[in-house]
């Protein structure tokens, strides 16, 4: 393929992973039901999504199922509460409460210490989605502002999040984060949003009846193309490896972010993946050599929160990050391999996107897919 | 020129994967192959380019082919080669038993250098071996046997023993010490092994056992005997067996290496 074909190829298997536009609007609409439903219930709540829908980065998780759920990050952030005169559990238990005694919402909820989940399943072969509530109340007291002066703006959406096992709050500013990666990915974004809003008005004519019923929240610029084929890289690369020390997507999305800031104007998706590609190249180096890196600093590894004082990369070892960059390295063998082509390519699909997708991809030869040789397992040995 | 085995193995080979680029080695003939690995286990694909040399002796298929890279793509601090860069395909016995089954060339490079390269690749890109590898030396010959023989370490050894010794004898308790009649227990592969091709190789792998353990523990005082259901408690009674023997015998049967920390892939 050349490197035009590539990108194409890309941009069809991102599109593949991604949320549809019926789902997309189902969630909507049942996000804004939760919210109405809690008003009517006497609880005062905005009911908002943040994580990767609002960001423009959500991703079908891995599955070998057809129905596999995509899970969207929803606040409810009680507005009838200061988080000075409450406890997490006066936060939680209420709303938690309300929807197990609903019969509309009884049966499709669960809870765990992070969240509460309400699960829709659709027909066909969409799948479902999961809305993860996370019951929350403004946080006023985080005054410690973040190290990039454009980002103190966003400050003012911190939260505090209730867990079920604890009486201590969670800080995080989920919101501010999605507001800080849409302004970087707005000057990339700009230019070809009318066009890409029309060619989706035309697509899912069934969906939106005019272009002006087409939200932002579905427009896919290319940096948000290549945030969620790095996600699924991601997923298929920890999968094989069969390690759950996956890095997590909010880490993806705020290095994509940074990045942003020398990523020119009209660069496309397979140029974005190989700048993100060669930095994560270049911060291994620089780790390697103790300097100061955005991966790593003074061996301690550290990913600032752009909008919230904490280290994303808390927790981290050396054989995690060793792991990240052997994924993203692996990533650049992948892209390579597409640009290649025959069996090379084929399998470079697969590593990015995972075989299902790539089967269910117009550009799937079957040709080329039938001919792997079968391998019979045999255990390598030596002698000492 | 190459023996008659040989040759027809070097024909076989040239058949399936094209000219080969053919070289004299002292009792074996040498071929140079670019090979293009295109193999899928559990659904992953994967694919590489690899330069080949394969080494055939003349004793073919008595004796085992060698394989080796002329590229560089598994690097030779990867832990399934040897010093001399030769792949480490497999366990003898195993390799030998392939080859007494079906000497054709072909048909082992598919089943055993497919794996070995595939297995190879796969570790050095995501840091485990797809179906485990063996542990080197002695363990691991006890843990191929184990699986050959549904059994555990202490009972292959004792099953293997009783092959090299020849003393195996349907009337009497099996070797690996269930107290059933050797013929209505491991009799018959006992008795396929001491049919064929394959008896030389499991008697090489004994030898190994013992070689090593030698090494390691001298005198081996450890003498199981031949009917084996005691052969456990002794082990681990002797002042001497200390860990290596300990190692080798109470090692599970499949065991894998923990995952390492994977190579760094250039």
């Amino acid at each position: 393929m050349n490197r035009r074909e590539v990108n194409k190829f890309l941009e069809s298997g991102a599109e593949k992973i991604d949320i549809t536009p019926s789902m997309h609007k189902e969630a909507v609409k049942h996000y804004n039901a939760i919210g109405n439903f809690l008003e009517d219930s006497g609880i005062s709540a905005n009911v908002i999504p943040c994580g990767s829908m609002v960001t423009g980065t959500p991703t079908r998780p891995l599955s070998d199922d057809e129905d596999s759920y995509f899970d969207i990050d929803i606040l409810v952030e009680r507005t009838d509460l200061e988080k000075g005169s409450c406890t997490p559990a006066d936060v939680r238990k209420p709303v938690e409460t309300l929807f197990r005694q609903s019969d509309r919402y009884a049966e499709k909820m669960e809870s765990c210490d992070e969240c509460i989940t309400i699960r829709y399943v659709l027909n066909g072969k969409e799948g479902g989605f999961r809305l993860d509530l996370d019951t929350c109340v403004g946080d006023s007291t985080c005054t410690e502002a973040p190290r990039a002066p454009e980002s103190q703006k966003h400050t003012e959406l911190s939260v505090a999040i209730a867990r079920n096992t604890t009486s201590e709050w969670l800080g995080s500013n989920p919101r501010g984060l999605c507001m800080w990666f849409l302004e970087k990915n707005e000057r990339l974004a700009a230019s070809g949003r009318q066009s890409r809003k029309e060619e989706l008005a035309k697509r899912h004519a069934d969906v939106y009846a005019s272009l002006d019923d087409v939200p932002d929240m579905m427009d896919r610029s290319p940096l948000q193309r290549a945030v969620q084929i790095a996600k699924r890289s991601r997923d298929e690369y920890y999968r094989r490896a069969d390690s759950n020390r996956v890095p997590a997507s909010c880490v993806l999305t705020v290095l994509f972010g940074i990045l942003s800031d020398i990523i020119p104007d009209g660069t496309d998706t397979l140029d974005i993946l190989t700048i993100f590609i060669n930095a994560a190249a270049r911060e291994q180096e620089k780790a390697a050599m103790g300097r100061k890196c955005l991966l790593g600093y003074e061996g301690n590894w550290n990913l600032e929160n752009p909008v919230y004082p904490e280290n994303m990369l808390d927790g981290w070892t050396d054989a995690d990050a060793d792991r990240f960059f052997l994924w993203a390295d692996d990533l650049k063998r992948c892209i390579y391999d597409l640009t290649a082509g025959g069996a090379r390519g084929e399998a470079g699909k697969e590593a990015i996107f995972g075989k299902k997708v790539v089967r269910s991809l117009a550009a799937f030869s079957p040709a080329a897919a039938s001919s792997p040789h079968h391998v019979v397992p045999k255990k390598p040995w030596r002698t000492i | 020129m190459i023996s008659s085995p040989a040759e027809k193995a070097a024909r076989d080979l040239i058949e399936a994967l094209g000219p080969l680029n053919l070289r004299e080695g002292a009792n074996r003939a040498i071929f140079d192959i670019p090979y293009t690995l295109d193999a899928e286990y559990g659904g992953i694909r994967i694919v590489e380019d690899f330069g080949l040399r394969i080494a055939i002796p003349d004793g073919y298929p008595l004796e085992l082919p060698q394989v080796s890279e002329t590229t560089d793509v598994i690097p030779r601090n990867y832990k399934h080669l040897y010093s001399n860069g030769s792949f480490c395909l497999g366990v003898n016995g195993e390799l030998g038993a392939a080859l007494s089954n079906d000497p054709s060339l072909p048909a082992f490079f598919d089943e055993f250098v497919v794996s070995y390269l595939y297995t190879a690749v796969f570790y050095l890109r995501y840091g485990r071996y797809p179906y485990g590898d063996r542990s080197h030396g002695a363990a691991g010959v006890l843990e191929y046997y184990s699986e050959l023989f549904g059994t555990n370490s202490p009972q292959a050894y004792t099953i293997m023993r009783s092959i090299a010794s020849g003393n195996y004898r349907g009337h009497l308790p099996c070797p690996c010490g269930s107290g059933i009649r050797g013929r209505n227990c491991h009799g018959k592969q006992i008795l396929g092994i001491l049919d064929s091709q394959m008896k030389k190789h499991v008697m090489a792998d004994f030898r190994l056992i013992e070689a090593e353990s030698e090494t390691w523990i001298s005198p081996w005082t450890f003498r199981p005997s031949d009917h084996g259901p005691s052969c456990t408690p002794r082990i681990f009674s002797s002042p001497v067996c200390s860990s290596l023997l300990a190692r080798i015998l109470t090692s599970s049967s499949s065991t894998s290496s923990p995952s390492p920390t994977p190579f760094q892939f250039r």
